[in-house]
């Protein structure tokens, strides 16, 4: 009973040690930008679980939902909400598509500079493909486990939106495992990866309602 | 004795009608309260529609000492606005340009306020009336209660306005937290449903 106590504690600790991971300056960038190039290049599809967090100042507990991921080349994404609510958009550099419960809407990404760059940076985000120092001041870290690049947007129209983004990159595969979009210290959405599948076989009709 | 015994009736009776009247007045001065009164945060998935149009977020309602805090969140999780409804007015925390031109901020106020009953801050412009309540004021509303005094209904009460909004709530549990909230306009093809995710 006493090595059960003990295991569930060391599980315990484990699992907050994880969470805390200490990030320093990261030693090698150019290493790691090869990396995240080449992961961005050799990847055609992916298919992940994900869990959205919303953390807001103003509530004790963050608001969870959870999904799929759809992505495939060239800039087609889909994200599929399935709990609490169902709710889908498609984003294929053209339009956005929006499946509500049944009801579906569409909007001209090119009639909104805003939606164009928004659609952009996720796109990107996802793929690992953000590391475009024009668009952002930029500060690589890493841990144990992670790279870490956190950027923060140049452009004014995202920055109204978005303060910065924190971006964590397996260091085994340079796969995404999880995105904070930053609106405020206290107020951002955390995005994590689970259950992903590259390069495997994502039917065109995934991107259409 | 008996003269003791009929004094004695005489300040029991007095004392009971004393009560019975105190009770009766504090029944007079029951007001019904915003379903938000606890501090609680609650969270409602949101569905607005304008004409054909349609679009889906999350709202987050939440009573900040004696204002409301409104914030509406994309499903993906960016705020796209954020504001207080005071005593003085709407204040945008966060907000596109477009609604902070006058005449949106001035429907944002009146609708807003009519969801979150901000109206029922002040007590002293509260009054019976039927089986409801009126408030008055700039804006005033009316409002309707159940057999177990949940407010089921409220609506703007100005005579001469287009801009006649109406929040129907709806509760499928025991609670005073609405299940349910419906906002609509008598003259514009808008509204507002919202379903209770979390409280």
């Amino acid at each position: 009973m006493y090595k059960l106590v003990i295991g569930l504690l060391l599980i315990s600790v484990s699992a907050v040690y994880a969470q805390n991971e200490e990030f320093a300056a990261m030693q090698n960038i150019e290493t790691f930008k090869k990396g995240i190039s080449d992961m961005a290049k050799s990847t055609t599809s992916i298919k992940a679980s994900f869990k959205q967090e919303k953390y807001l100042s103003i509530l004790s507990e963050a608001v969870a939902s959870s999904g799929e991921m759809y992505f495939k080349k060239p800039g087609r994404l889909k994200w599929a909400y399935t709990s609490p609510y169902n709710y889908a958009i498609v984003l294929n550099g053209e339009e956005i598509k929006i499946n509500d419960e049944g009801k579906v809407n569409s909007f001209a990404i090119n009639n909104s500079k805003v939606f164009k760059q928004i659609n952009d940076l996720i796109i990107k985000s996802v793929q690992g493909d953000v590391l475009q120092e024009d668009e952002f001041d930029i500060v690589f870290k890493e841990s144990k486990s992670l790279y870490l690049a956190q950027l923060t947007p140049i452009n004014n129209n995202i920055k109204d939106y978005i303060t910065h983004i924190d971006v964590y990159f397996e260091k085994n595969d340079f796969s995404v495992k999880k995105i904070k979009l930053f609106e405020s210290e206290d107020d951002y959405t955390l995005i994590t990866f689970q259950k992903k599948q590259f390069n495997v076989s994502i039917s065109d009709n995934e991107f259409s309602f | 004795m008996n003269f003791l015994s009929s004094r004695l009736i005489k300040v029991i009776l007095f004392f009971s009608f004393c009560t019975l009247f105190g009770k009766t007045r504090a029944q007079e001065f029951l007001t019904p309260n915003s379903f938000l009164d606890s501090g609680k945060p609650l969270v409602y998935n949101a569905v607005f529609q304008y004409k054909e149009y349609s679009f889906s977020g999350l709202m987050v309602l939440k009573k900040q000492e004696e204002d409301y805090r409104v914030v509406l969140l994309s499903k993906l999780g960016p705020t796209i606005m954020d504001f207080l409804l005071t005593e003085n007015g709407l204040e945008y925390i966060t907000a596109p340009e477009v609604m902070k031109k006058k005449i949106v901020a001035n429907l944002m106020e009146q609708d807003f306020d009519l969801l979150v009953l901000q109206k029922l801050e002040d007590e002293q412009k509260i009054r019976n009336k039927g089986k409801g309540f009126k408030v008055k004021g700039k804006q005033p509303i009316k409002i309707m209660l159940d057999e177990e005094a949940r407010i089921i209904e409220a609506k703007t009460n100005k005579f001469f306005s287009i801009l006649k909004s109406r929040a129907l709530f709806y509760h499928t549990n025991d609670d005073a937290i609405p299940d349910e909230i419906c906002l609509s306009h008598k003259f514009v093809k808008m509204k507002i449903e919202m379903n209770l995710l979390r409280q």
